[in-house]
């Protein structure tokens, strides 16, 4: 029953955010300039480049467009792009389907890797190991991650030709567009990870666990890691936003033909419809991983109550 | 039709063994000679609406293999007859094509004269257009079928460059254009052009096969994609990996890293004229014809080619381009003392000039170079960035103070270049007006006699260079990388002619 409650709350405030998230999208496209200048020759005659903005609908006041904007919205028509002249609900889920297959990807190696090294860090505290990979982790946050692409590139690509080059061909396209993304997102999650058990390893509760004889592996996962998660699963909830507009950087050096590079070049062509649709979407996606992320406390800490 | 499923994720639960199999055979390599020829470029190819080409590549390159038109452009500017097998002037302002019979679509639909005029007409409506020039480009009125395989085109006054802009009004197959949803045409063209569509995946690829069916023969080259890698060393490293074929829009200080076993570079002059447009709607200084030419002797274009251009191109030497250019004309010595001279016998001198710059890649490194020569000649430049968008209204607008840096297209015929400079041409971005020029081009425009027009507009070609309505600088090179199995002549127009080319050995 406290699901429904917290679930409806949740979604009248999501509702709102996304209506302010268009409207300010609305604004800032509508502000830019006229989106035909940039679509027609530049010898199209005054008649024919009114003719298309009455077609877009762009001859109307921006209260009306916003209104019908709203409304088809609602009925699930994000409404025809510009540019592609396709459906922009079309557009965006296909690309959102690689720009996810991308961050989860990438979210995975980052959470293996990064709990991994940061338990082993914390556990071997004070050992070349625990510098190690503290030394990893401050390397990993400070090489850009367009660099790091390149390089993977000309060495796993073009020297060794193990993985494709870019694009999106094969089930090997994504190992290095997500090793690229994840870097950075390892490196977090281990530093946090690493002092969060720390902390976590010096408790009371771990001490009493400890001299209780329990198994020394059950100590560590069901009572340490645990209490460490909270923190985890708040930046991991982060982490994963991060990586989808991170993502955008990745796209381009990989020619992976995610929803980012589509939102980028629907600001330089001024393509409304499909900035306002993929800014839509991006906010829904945002919105649910915060949604989940707050039911995910409640799974791990039962003092958490969703209100 | 855009693909939906796209990757094989039982692939990876195959275990190590499978995995290790898959690295051991990079892409494509399964079937060595039926590899497809890949074709990699910076932009995305938005729409395949045949009426809707924003771009000569990707966007034209494709459908220029899906499609034909009557006539085609050849690489120096003549036309070839493809859908049309001749033509005539029968009147001043009747054109007369002769059509090509047995031509089929390859949806099956035959090609016959109902199909031009549907296809004509269809670029006359919004929102074809807007990005359709064939109507307010010819002074079009009228298609008529005159007979299944003979088409009539009326003209409200008597038009010479029908061929020129009839090169880019493709013939798409009619009866399913106009039973289909538009976004369905645009995502699944049909032509009868020498490649069919396949498939089409957004940002990523487009597939073309061969056309068995072709009028002229299938084309050497069976399978082909155009694909979209915007980063150019993505696309480089491609070529060397031996994964692209031909990479579109190297630059000059790339252009070594093509060159590798796998491939080669190539580049040809390009046709796009670079230069600093010179505005006539801001500053009075600039209306003085001495002024400008003192511009044009304060820079020196030959070094800047050498440092800015990796020595791949050659200065502007006319407004029109090779191979209908005056010879007589020849670039602008860079003479700075010649330049102060005329500052100083105009009475301007160390004015403060704006130097705008915004699309073009290498724009700023260029706009900064010509602005420090002006400076050497006492000029007090003032540089200006510009954002894609606002520089394009700036153009359209006319408002511009000073100089900008600007490209101006890729044209092969004399009267089309030169018209871009009369008074009242939309596109006019200096807001150049000179009542003497536009009647030259105008009557150059209207003469059918064609050495009477040759004359005409080698008059108006030699008039307008010497008013340097433009700080000339050169021809925009045109560099590509092609892998080592490819056998291809690049044009200098942008337009990847992949029908064209063969596979070495």
């Amino acid at each position: 029953m406290t699901l429904v409650i917290f679930l409806v709350r949740r979604l009248a405030g999501a509702a709102l955010v996304l209506l302010g998230v268009s409207l300010a999208t609305f604004l800032v496209a509508h502000t830019t300039g006229d989106p035909v200048t940039l679509l027609v020759p530049a010898n199209a005659t005054e008649a024919a480049r009114a003719a298309l903005r009455a077609h877009f609908g762009l001859d109307q006041s921006w209260p009306v467009q916003y209104g019908l904007f709203i409304l088809h919205a609602l009925g699930g028509d994000l409404g025809t792009s510009f540019v592609y002249r396709q459906p922009v609900l079309d557009l965006v889920l296909n690309r959102l389907g690689a720009t996810f297959e991308l961050a989860f990807v990438a979210f995975a190696i980052a959470l293996v890797l990064g709990v991994g090294l940061g338990m082993l860090a914390a556990l071997k505290r004070g050992t070349a190991v625990d510098a190690c990979v503290t030394a990893f982790t401050m390397v990993g946050l400070a090489v850009p991650p367009f660099w790091l692409g390149l390089i993977l590139v000309i060495v796993f690509a073009v020297r060794l030709q193990l993985f494709p080059v870019s694009g999106a061909d094969t089930a090997l396209s994504v190992v290095l567009p997500a090793v690229t993304l994840s870097l950075q997102s390892t490196a977090r999650i281990a530093r946090l990870l690493r002092s969060a058990m720390i902390e976590v390893l010096q408790a009371d509760y771990m001490r009493t666990a400890r001299a209780m004889g329990l198994l020394r592996s059950r100590v560590l996962w069901v009572h340490g890691f645990r209490n460490a998660l909270i923190p985890l699963v708040t930046m991991a909830g982060l982490e994963l936003g991060d990586l989808i507009s991170s993502a955008v950087v990745i796209e381009a050096i990989f020619a992976w033909p995610g929803i980012g590079r589509l939102a980028i070049g629907a600001v330089e062509q001024r393509d409304f419809p499909l900035l306002q649709g993929s800014v839509l979407v991006a906010a829904v996606c945002f919105i649910t991983v915060n949604l989940v992320v707050d039911w995910l406390y409640t799974r791990i800490d039962p003092r958490v109550v969703l209100r | 039709m855009i693909e939906a499923p796209r990757l094989d994720r039982r692939r990876f639960s195959q275990g190590a063994a499978a995995l290790a199999a898959l690295m051991a055979l990079p892409r494509g390599a399964a079937a060595a000679d039926g590899k497809p020829v890949v074709i990699a470029s910076e932009e995305d190819v938005s729409t395949l609406d045949p009426h809707l080409i924003r771009n000569n590549h990707p966007i034209g390159s494709v459908i220029w293999s899906v499609f034909d038109s009557l006539v085609r452009r050849n690489p120096d500017g003549t036309h070839e007859p493809r859908l049309a097998l001749s033509w005539e002037q029968a009147e001043p302002t009747r054109w007369r094509f002769k059509l090509r019979p047995n031509v089929k679509f390859q949806n099956g639909e035959a090609f016959n004269a109902d199909a031009v005029v549907f296809n004509f007409n269809r670029m006359n409506v919004s929102p074809y257009n807007a990005e359709s020039q064939l109507w307010p480009g010819t002074n079009l009125t009228k298609v008529v079928a005159v007979d299944p395989m003979t088409v009539d085109l009326v003209t409200s006054e008597p038009t010479i460059n029908m061929l020129y802009w009839l090169e880019e009004a493709f013939i798409g197959a009619p009866k399913y254009m106009a039973d289909t949803a538009p976004d369905v045409v645009g995502a699944h063209p049909i032509g009868s052009g020498p490649y069919g569509f396949v498939s089409w995946k957004q940002g990523d690829r487009v597939t073309l096969t061969a056309n068995p069916n072709y009028w002229n023969g299938a084309p050497p080259i069976k399978d082909v994609v155009f694909r979209d890698i915007p980063e150019l060393s993505s696309r480089l490293n491609e070529l060397k990996a031996g994964s692209v074929d031909i990479v579109v829009g190297v630059t000059p200080d790339t252009a070594a890293e093509a060159k590798s076993n796998n491939s080669r570079v190539v580049s040809t002059n390009g046709l796009r004229k670079m230069h600093m447009g010179i505005s006539f709607t801001g500053l009075d200084v600039l209306k003085d014809k001495r002024v400008r030419q003192a511009l044009n002797h304060a820079v020196d274009v030959p070094t800047m080619i050498e440092t800015l251009q990796g020595g791949m191109t050659k200065p502007l030497a006319s407004l029109v381009n090779p191979p209908n250019n005056d010879p007589g004309l020849k670039p602008f010595v860079y003479d700075p003392d010649k330049a102060k001279a005329l500052l100083k016998e105009a009475g301007h001198e160390g004015f403060e000039l704006p130097v705008a710059y915004g699309r073009y890649p290498g724009a700023k490194e260029v706009s900064e170079a010509v602005a420090s020569y002006l400076e050497a000649v006492g000029l007090k430049p003032k540089l200006e960035a510009y954002e894609t968008g606002r520089f394009e209204e700036m153009l359209k607008q006319k408002a511009f103070k000073g100089i900008y840096y600007y490209g101006w297209a890729s044209l092969i015929n004399p009267s089309v270049e030169l018209v871009i400079l009369t008074s009242d041409a939309v596109d006019n971005s200096a807001g150049y007006n000179n009542p003497d020029y536009d009647k030259l081009v105008k009557t150059a425009s209207v003469t059918l006699d064609e050495p009477k027009r040759a004359a005409l507009l080698k008059q108006a070609e030699d008039f307008i260079w010497d008013e340097c309505p433009w700080i000339y600088l050169w021809y925009l090179p045109a560099i590509f990388g092609l892998s080592n199995r490819l056998d291809y002549q690049v044009r200098p127009d942008d337009y990847i002619e992949i029908y064209r080319a063969k596979l070495t050995g």
